[in-house]
């Protein structure tokens, strides 16, 4: 057995121990205020576990009774919007969770929690595995706990990129894989064209990164957007760049940008950006850049960049610019 | 900074802590120390048969979670402490054989307040809405409906406190945040507050990530004017650096967010008009915000009589606030929403739901228009029916969408009957079907889920259910899943706060896809739980 672990658990019963034995000393306490606070962390997670019920029956309804409309810190219409959104592309199979604790402010109450999620993307009609860590905030609205903001890994409304803007990330937040499911052909043995076979020990001498249980392509925890160029079509006074931005990492991405630096008529540099929103794991989305002014002197000396202001990131920051 | 210097950091604030707790034992009048607590042991068995790509846990598992609560009454007031404590060997739930999930003392006076460990911060959401492992101190003044209220909050923000004591699970950024707010009541729903934070992330623990660095102050609000008009929201100024490392210069940002919330008819009418605008650089960290958005939106609802109510929503909202981007994204947004509760038939309910939403700009072109109608009737005799239909019209031109129309039937049938105080027995029988049309090809999926469950009193309680899911698809290969599960609980000694529970599920999958296999997982699970 693994001696830090015997050490950390030796400290943890010591502790337990002490407040235990601290605690027996005495007989008579007045229960009133302390069960009213035993009471809050209780109701925000058994809310909580509503919650999770209605989503997992995909009840838009039921879940929407457990929100606050009135008191909700972010936009309430896209959050509604990225609920029915689930619902209509997403079949929820299963969801196991894990609370991890409840944080109290005064009668607000932070709750983390550890998740799972199992569905069936109904546009590919793949079966996906997300795993993430969320922080919810619940407030007390006439007796009842509601939620009122979301936090973290998106757990709910995952599937609308409008509420992934309104999500602020929180410490800790989980390596989010979107696996689908990988034909494996018969025979085929861990190597470095199929990690998804190897284990902890050989893993990492097949070029892997073993993290969550698997063998990874990337490092935990981080995005890696690649830029290519599709077409360029330009006129005499001006120019458009059509790109394709691919998120091949292992965590959504941040909003960020996407700027082309040409040459123009004039002779001097000019550049022409656009905001990009967070594109999800695996998601590859197409776009155009309008270049006015734009010169085409025969290809190759104009670039375009994702994440031109490095807001993001990655785990490989040398795929960002393509040339055109 | 070091896992040494944290705890030693931590420890000096926890002595800080101590301290005043050991003279207000003084005077705490003969009260004594109690604890109370609950503990919830858990056994568990995955198999998984026929998918080897280790993308399922498999193994037997054991978890051990408790919850500790610590506590003394004083004179005026009273002190405590809260621990949380996990020990797992399923990696599905934690990496870590062992975790302190929760460390929370307190110290509470008439006045003063004082917290340490995990605290937490949710004021001007546009300022400050975090937990952090630190300190916090509370100042209130005059009475809860007229006042002055003074917070500060301090510490670093890490997922864990495996990570502080620990260096070697410690792989997230050290950021420290810092904050205080004062709330000035003037009476009940009339309030005006300020926060301020600063936000510094240490440049030495990013870990490849960029270091940020970020100052912000701002107001909130809460007036209620009359019975007719109320006015609330929040603004903030932030000075962020995302990367405090490179050559580039902070950014400076305005945010705010309004509500006027009127009720022109108290009693049937309401509206609330809400207006949003947060600058393209508005990044303050730690805050509920999403930079580069104009909105405005409108919520009414009327109560037309007893039987029907009306609600509608609109929106409207852009971003390029800079003119920075070469086009503008604009949404327009609008749902009504009735809702009709017959008096002819009473203990039923009947919706309707339309919603219209159009996304124009950067090549995403795209209009929804979805359409619900759903009747739930719940008669005293103890069944249940519902039924509800939505249809969904999609019309995308951006690049990679294509136009569908989705069609959603789904019933429901229940039957309850109590047949005593507190034996019950209960069974549903649901029903869903999906079809969508779409250029790549159709898809029609039919699902079914059936229930039933026993409540004897006190002693116990079990429940069985099965649900099936089968997709049929032109352009891909169809599937089905298979849910079968077991449910009992079980109080010893008919008491509550004891119970032990076993939960046995399989699952199915089956695809006529020959690079997919079919695969099976079995799941047993069986936990013991107490409160004391």
């Amino acid at each position: 057995m693994n001696l830090n672990y015997v050490v950390k658990l030796c400290l943890m019963l010591i502790l337990v121990g002490f407040f235990t034995a601290t605690g027996f000393c005495a007989s008579s306490y007045d229960r009133e205020l302390i069960v009213k606070d035993k009471l809050r962390a209780d109701q925000v997670e058994s809310v909580f576990k509503k919650l999770m019920s209605a989503y997992e029956d995909e009840d838009a309804r039921g879940f929407l009774d457990l929100v606050s409309d009135e008191r909700f810190r972010q936009d309430y219409m896209t959050f509604t919007d990225a609920l029915y959104s689930d619902f209509r592309n997403y079949e929820i199979r299963q969801v196991d969770y894990w609370i991890d604790r409840v944080v109290s402010d005064h009668i607000k109450q932070f709750l983390y929690v550890k998740w799972e999620k199992r569905y069936e993307d109904l546009d590919s009609m793949e079966q996906r595995t997300t795993r993430g860590y969320s922080r919810f905030l619940f407030d007390e609205i006439d007796g009842k706990y509601l939620l009122v903001e979301l936090a973290g890994n998106p757990l709910f409304g995952g599937s609308l990129p409008e509420w992934l803007e309104e999500m602020p990330p929180i410490a800790g937040q989980e390596v989010v894989q979107q696996t689908p499911e990988i034909p494996i052909q018969p025979g085929a043995t861990c190597d470095g064209q199929h990690l998804s076979l190897c284990d902890g020990s050989n893993c990492s001498s097949n070029g892997g990164y073993w993290y969550a249980g698997t063998c990874n392509t990337v490092p935990a925890g981080q995005p890696d957007l690649a830029i290519t160029v599709i077409d360029v079509q330009y006129t005499s006074s001006d120019g458009t760049v059509y790109y394709e931005i691919e998120n091949s990492g292992t965590t959504p991405s941040t909003a960020c940008q996407v700027a082309a630096t040409y040459p123009t008529l004039s002779g001097a540099p000019a550049t022409a950006s656009d905001s990009v929103s967070p594109l999800a794991v695996g998601e590859i989305r197409s776009g155009s850049l309008y270049l006015p002014n734009y010169y085409y002197s025969g290809g190759g000396d104009a670039a375009i960049t994702i994440d031109s202001t490095h807001v993001v990131s990655e785990s490989n920051e040398s795929n960002n610019t393509a040339n055109f | 900074m070091s896992s040494v210097c944290k705890v030693l950091l931590f420890g000096s604030l926890v002595l800080l802590f101590l301290s005043p707790l050991a003279l207000a034992d003084e005077t705490s009048g003969g009260q004594s120390w109690q604890i109370h607590g609950n503990s919830e042991t858990i056994f568990g068995w995955h198999d998984v048969v026929g998918k080897s790509d280790g993308n399922l846990y498999e193994g037997t598992t054991g978890r051990q979670e408790l919850s500790l609560h610590l506590s003394k009454q004083l004179t005026k007031g009273r002190t405590g402490l809260d621990l949380r404590g996990r020990a797992t060997n399923d990696e599905q739930v934690d990496t870590s054989k062992a975790k302190l999930l929760l460390i929370h003392g307190y110290w509470q006076q008439d006045r003063i307040n004082f917290e340490f460990g995990d605290v937490a911060g949710s004021y001007n959401p546009l300022v400050l809405s975090a937990s952090v492992k630190g300190v916090k101190l509370n100042y209130r003044t005059g009475t809860r409906d007229h006042g002055m209220d003074y917070t500060f909050i301090g510490g670093l923000q890490k997922a864990s406190w495996e990570e502080l004591y620990d260096s070697r699970k410690d792989t997230s950024v050290d950021r420290y945040i810092g904050g205080l707010n004062g709330v000035w009541t003037h009476a009940p729903a009339q309030s005006i507050g300020a926060t301020f934070s600063v936000i510094k992330d240490d440049s030495t623990t990013t870990d490849g990530t960029d270091p940020a660095k970020a100052t912000t102050g701002g107001m909130d609000w809460k007036w209620r004017f009359n019975r007719y008009v109320s006015f609330k929201g929040e603004t903030a100024y932030t000075h962020t650096d995302l990367n405090s490392e490179d050559n580039e210069s902070a950014d400076n940002a305005w945010g705010v967010r309004m509500r006027l919330l009127t009720k022109p008819l108290p009693r049937s009418v309401r509206s609330n008009f809400s207006y949003e605008r947060l600058d393209p650089d508005y990044k303050p960290v730690v805050a509920s915000a999403s930079s580069d958005r104009e909105r405005f939106e409108n919520d009414t609802e009327w109560m037309i009589n007893r039987q029907f109510r009306l609600r509608t929503t609109l929106k409207y909202s852009h971003d390029n606030l800079d003119n920075q981007l070469v086009d503008t994204l604009t949404t327009r947004e609008g749902v009504l929403y009735l809702t009709y509760r017959p008096d002819w038939l009473k203990r039923s309910d009947l919706g309707l739901r339309a919603q219209f939403k159009t996304d124009n700009g950067r090549g995403s072109d795209k209009y929804m228009q979805v359409d619900e109608i759903n009747f739930n009737f719940r008669p005293k005799s103890g069944w249940r029916y519902g039924v509800s239909y939505i249809f969904t019209n999609i019309n995308d031109d951006s690049t990679s969408g294509e136009d569908q129309q989705i069609n959603t039937l789904r019933g429901t049938i229940g039957w309850k009957k109590r047949f005593s105080e507190d034996r019950m027995i209960r069974t549903t029988v649901q029903l869903d079907g999906h079809l969508i049309n779409r250029d790549s090809g159709d898809q029609q999926s039919y699902g079914g889920r059936i229930d039933f469950g026993y409540d004897a009193g006190n002693l116990w309680s079990t429940d069985l259910s099965a649900g099936t899911k089968n997709s049929y698809n032109d352009s891909s290969p169809d599937n089905t899943y298979v849910n079968y599960q077991f449910r009992a609980n079980y109080h010893p000694g008919e008491d509550r706060s004891k119970a032990i529970r076993l939960t046995a599920e399989r699952r199915e999958y089956d695809s006529d896809d020959i690079n997919s296999p079919d695969y099976q997982e079995h799941i047993v699970k069986l936990s013991y739980l107490f409160a004391f």
